[in-house]
């Protein structure tokens, strides 16, 4: 009952904010997509990455949507090809980054009383995060990716290396605003232990702005990949797995952009509706995970449910008797 | 009478700021018995909230220490006991109330699950599954805590804690018992319609009633202590009273003793039973509050009383103490209070005056006789 209930109200904060529903429905559509491609890609896609078409360099037709390139390959297909690559990548990438980032951060920002092992152990990691941050991480994870060399894995390896410490950061910045507020406190003097306010008083509350950075951050690891792919790092194209950014890079190169300009929209296209996407997508998860937006957005699920609240909140000013709690006050006590 | 549940004996407290230092609170002694309320009063900055976290151990150390003395509750000194087990003192054993209704009360989550993390945590020392503290050699009976009478149970909002709650205890409980307890303590601290509440997140609650959510949070794990740190501060005067009356119903209701602090004297002088008056880190009177109140025997209590506000009748400008609350980190020598005290004599900035009975020939009364820190104590009643 609780699932529904919960799902129901994550349905009508989508449906109240149509930007974010977009984005929802986009975000989903093209996992979707993704999925067919990798389980059956014959449903969606006429040709194989290297599939030789006999139509050299066409503009966009019914048969070739995006139209063909030099070798004669169908450009709409190898695009399609690439999607689950590219969103797997971004993905993994951003995820690994949030899971290694967050822990640390959520370390380094709860032991920091002077003199314990917590606090030698943040000090290390804000440090080391220091390091890296003090690079710039294209550059840093291009240099890596070269010592490993060229391909897939080490592109992913490289830049999953250079991504983990702005979570730290984040995350430890969240933490050290989050745990001194009254209520950590209230919950300590209630007896609670200290791991259990890490992750059930303090991490709680970190989830907003969290996962809108993650979602946000999925479109970012992509356009890196593709800025590294399009560089010439990453992946090879044409080849049997193409991937947005090396044809990119492939395109603007090989052929003439004024003369053939539709061999760079569709792997173009496909890097802006995808980080697009997931920034829509992020928009609306923020609203859906703050109780207070969610019920402003909710009004009339329970009887006696408040009108949004005033920009801001005004966390000083008590006098928002929200509810009927002004009539709940007045015969409260005998 | 018995043991006190709370002895707190020549504590100080020590704040260390960058190269400096300061003492919050210094060389404090008081004893709460059982089932008694005792109130704090003094200006901001005098100690009191230091106090209060410091008996749960609950200020942040450092840049906090306890420089000496001991907090013996219910016969362990908290001084001496490590940091990781404060847990199990803490909620069951000390409960506390916090000044901030506004920020006290997680917003990720309904008053249900705010106060069912309270009765879980009882629940599960009371059973056993967790550790919880157990004071010296005397191991806490929770059966031994008194009942409501059948008389008060059908008058007023029952108390959880009778043979429907035995019955229970054994096994594990289901999210709908929880549900009828945390419906129950709603009801115990006066919130209209707890169906509906109990649903609800704190933005969407007035101050009245979120403080008192932390108040059912904090006698929903049956505290023998409850330390109430100005909790009715942030709220109206109309709540305030509600919510005062709440909890002198509520002392007799679970048995608890109090520790009140508060800098409004009509605040203690209206729930306390005895009364410590705090001034730049010390207690320098201490009585029972209609003695204190009525005939204060140290020059600062007698001027504070003078300075609070009396609505009901405007007899010229309002009054108050010349000069500053002293620096803590170089306090005056002597009794604090001697650079702003008008009958302050050469003997003043000595040795601090020892808190002495005032009369000495008077009945040793259970709750402890009248004490003041001044050197001329019986002159006091003579002072304009």
């Amino acid at each position: 009952m609780a699932i529904r209930s919960s799902l129901g109200t994550f349905w009508r904060v989508l449906r109240a904010n149509p930007l974010s529903f977009f984005g929802f429905l986009l975000v989903a559509f093209i996992c979707l997509v993704a999925v067919v491609i990798v389980v059956a890609p014959h449903l969606l896609v006429p040709y194989g990455p290297q599939q030789e078409t006999g139509a050299f360099s066409q503009s966009p037709s019914w048969k070739h949507p995006f139209g063909t390139d030099a070798n004669s390959f169908d450009i709409y297909s190898n695009t399609m090809l690439a999607l689950p690559l590219d969103l797997g990548i971004g993905v993994v990438i951003a995820g690994a980054a949030l899971l290694a980032g967050g822990a640390l951060g959520l370390i380094a920002g709860f032991y920091d009383r002077p003199g314990t092992v917590g606090a030698a152990a943040s000090v290390s990691i804000m440090r080391i995060t220091d390091i890296f941050l003090s690079f710039p991480s294209l550059i840093l994870a291009l240099a890596i990716t070269r010592a490993l060399g060229v391909g897939v894995l080490p592109t992913v390896f490289a830049i999953g290396l250079t991504w983990w410490p702005f979570y730290v950061r984040l995350v430890r910045g969240e933490v050290l605003a989050v745990k001194h507020l009254p209520y950590v406190t209230a919950a300590r003097a209630a007896g609670v232990r200290e791991g259990r306010i890490l992750l059930r008083h303090v991490v709680r509350n970190l989830l907003e702005p969290i996962i809108v950075y993650f979602t946000l951050d999925i479109g970012t690891v992509l356009v890196t990949y593709s800025t590294i792919g399009f560089i010439g790092v990453a992946s090879k194209y044409p080849g049997p797995q193409p991937e947005w950014g090396a044809m990119l890079a492939f395109y603007q190169s090989s052929g003439s952009i004024n003369a053939y300009p539709w061999e760079v929209l569709a792997p173009g296209l496909a890097i802006f509706v995808t980080v697009l996407a997931f920034s829509l997508l992020g928009d609306g998860l923020r609203d859906i995970l703050d109780p207070r937006t969610r019920r402003a957005f909710v009004r009339g699920t329970v009887s006696h449910d408040p009108p949004p609240e005033r920009a801001g909140a005004a966390p000083g000013s008590e006098s928002v008797p929200l509810t009927a709690s002004g009539a709940v006050d007045a015969g409260a006590v005998p | 009478m018995t043991e006190p549940i709370l002895r707190v004996e020549n504590l100080s407290i020590t704040y260390t700021v960058g190269a400096g230092e300061f003492q919050a609170v210094s060389d404090v002694s008081l004893e709460i018995y059982p089932g008694r309320v005792i109130g704090i009063v003094g200006e901001t900055g005098c100690g009191k909230s230091t106090l209060a976290q410091a008996i749960p151990r609950l200020m942040p150390e450092p840049p906090a220490s306890i420089g000496s003395g001991r907090i013996i509750f219910r016969g362990t000194d908290l001084v001496k006991v490590p940091k990781r087990k404060m847990p199990m003192v803490r909620g069951t054993g000390i409960g506390m109330i916090f000044q901030e209704p506004l920020n006290s009360l997680n917003p990720a989550y309904r008053v249900f699950d705010q106060i069912v993390e309270a009765i879980q945590i009882r629940h599960y020392r009371e059973i056993g599954v967790v550790k919880s503290f157990q004071g010296g050699d005397v191991p806490f009976d929770y059966s031994k805590r008194p009942t409501t009478t059948v008389g008060s149970a059908l008058t007023r909002s029952i108390v959880p804690g009778g043979a429907a709650e035995e019955a229970v205890k054994d096994r594990i409980r289901t999210r709908s018992d929880y549900r009828k307890e945390v419906l129950e303590y709603l009801r115990l601290v006066r919130i209209n319609d707890p169906e509906t509440i109990i649903d609800l997140y704190p933005h969407e609650l007035s101050g009245g009633m979120r403080q008192r959510i932390m108040i059912a949070m904090a006698l929903s794990e049956k505290p023998s202590l409850l330390i109430a740190d100005e909790p009715t501060s942030a709220l109206d005067v109309t709540i305030q009273a509600q919510v005062l009356t709440l909890m002198k119903d509520l002392i007799d209701e679970v048995h608890a003793s109090i520790l009140f602090i508060s800098h409004d004297l009509g605040v203690i002088a209206e729930t306390a039973d005895e009364v410590g008056v705090m001034y730049a880190g010390r207690i320098i009177e201490y009585g029972p509050v209609d003695e204190v109140f009525r005939s204060p025997r140290h020059p600062y209590t007698k001027m504070l009383l003078a300075a609070a506000p009396r609505t009901y009748k405007s007899d010229g400008p309002l009054r108050s103490i010349p000069g500053n609350v002293p620096n803590l980190s170089r306090p005056p020598s002597g009794c604090r209070f001697h650079p702003r005290c008008p009958i302050a004599r050469p003997i003043c900035k000595g040795d601090a005056p020892p808190l002495a009975p005032v009369d000495p020939q008077g009945p040793d009364l259970t709750i402890g006789p009248h004490r003041s820190a001044c050197y001329f104590a019986e002159e006091v009643p003579g002072l304009p």
